[in-house]
């Protein structure tokens, strides 16, 4: 995959995880803070691990790690 | 959820999608990367954190505890017209505050207690929503002193009520409940008698 196809993958976790989130606030029940607080959460920072992984790739392809 | 977290969340959505369009032109240079891992990683981060906080803090308003319609007899104990219940006197004199009233006698005051105390709450949830409800709901440990302690210890009424004397020390070491004498916790029958009291 391409560095910027990477980085648009981790955008649409952290977008997916955001919706979860927003989702979350308007049926604002225990439940949905469970899921706010983990699958939300959990997604964006998958996104963010995706995202620091691209930028790890590119660096040690060009030479800079 | 407090509105500004709301619109916040709703914002940094937008704002991610935006990025992730323009990413292979913000790629190019220096700063188009810093805006990529500003908007796509510490923002998000940040925001959603926010909430997860103030979500966690939020959790011990007895609002949340009585989202839960398996509390409601609960809820309403705090109204049962008894003074010799130690919760619906607590709660009608004020003794304890109005918005974490259930937290204030239902969590464990060592360290790390609040942590404790709301992973308990998530194995509730679990219950509430998969695992199914007990017939009869009862504490998982026998109540421990130290929570009335905590606020009794060195309390003037608590220390001065001559009929603690003889006690004192079993009631430190949690070997003489509170509850043996001060007996009536949620008044329940009062509840289903439907005996609350109502301002004149
Ligand atoms: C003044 C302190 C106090 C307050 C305030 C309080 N509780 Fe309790 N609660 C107790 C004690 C003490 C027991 C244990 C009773 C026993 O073991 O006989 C208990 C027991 C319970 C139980 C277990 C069932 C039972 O009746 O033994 C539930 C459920 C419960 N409380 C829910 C709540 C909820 C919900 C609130 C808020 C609306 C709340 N409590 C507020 C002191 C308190
Ligand atoms: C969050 C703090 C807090 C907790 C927890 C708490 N109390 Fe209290 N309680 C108070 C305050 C404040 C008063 C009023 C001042 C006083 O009497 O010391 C009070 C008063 C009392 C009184 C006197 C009631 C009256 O008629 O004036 C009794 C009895 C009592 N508490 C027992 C208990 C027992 C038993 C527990 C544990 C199940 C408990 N309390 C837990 C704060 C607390
Ligand atoms: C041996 C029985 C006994 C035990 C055990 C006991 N109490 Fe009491 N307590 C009494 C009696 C009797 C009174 C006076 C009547 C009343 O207020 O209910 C009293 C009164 C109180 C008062 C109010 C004092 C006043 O003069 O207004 C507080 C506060 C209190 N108890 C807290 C506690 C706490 C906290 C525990 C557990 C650590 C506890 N008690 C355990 C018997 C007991």
């Amino acid at each position: 995959m391409t560095p910027t196809k990477l980085i648009r993958v981790a955008a649409m976790l952290v977008l997916l995880g955001l919706l979860v989130q927003l989702v979350c606030t308007f049926f604002w029940t225990p439940g949905a803070f469970v899921i706010f607080a983990s699958l939300g959460l959990g997604l964006i920072l998958a996104g963010a691990a995706l995202f620091f992984f691209a930028v790890w790739r590119v660096l040690r392809q060009t030479k800079a790690l | 959820m407090p509105t500004v977290i709301v619109v916040l969340i709703a914002a940094t959505a937008v704002l991610v999608v935006f990025l992730a369009v323009g990413a292979e032109a913000l790629a190019q240079h220096t700063a188009g990367r810093l805006v990529l891992l500003g908007g796509l990683v510490i923002l998000p981060v940040a925001v959603a954190g926010t909430g997860v906080t103030t979500g966690a803090v939020r959790s011990s308003n007895a609002e949340f505890c009585l989202d839960c319609h398996e509390m409601e007899p609960w809820g309403k104990s705090l109204f049962v017209d008894n003074p010799r219940s130690l919760v619906a006197m607590h709660y009608q004199k004020r003794l304890i505050g109005r918005d974490q009233v259930c937290f204030s006698c239902h969590t464990n005051y060592a360290m790390f207690g609040t942590i404790q105390a709301k992973l308990n709450g998530l194995r509730h949830v679990y219950y509430h929503y998969i695992g199914g409800v007990p017939e009869t709901i009862e504490l998982a440990q026998a109540y421990p002193n130290s929570i009335c302690l905590h606020c009794h210890e060195d309390g003037r009424a608590y220390l001065e009520q001559g009929a603690h004397d003889s006690v004192r020390a079993e009631l430190t070491e949690n070997k003489t409940s509170c509850l043996s004498c001060h007996d009536i916790a949620h008044d329940m029958a009062g509840v289903k008698a439907g005996n609350f009291w109502s301002p004149p």
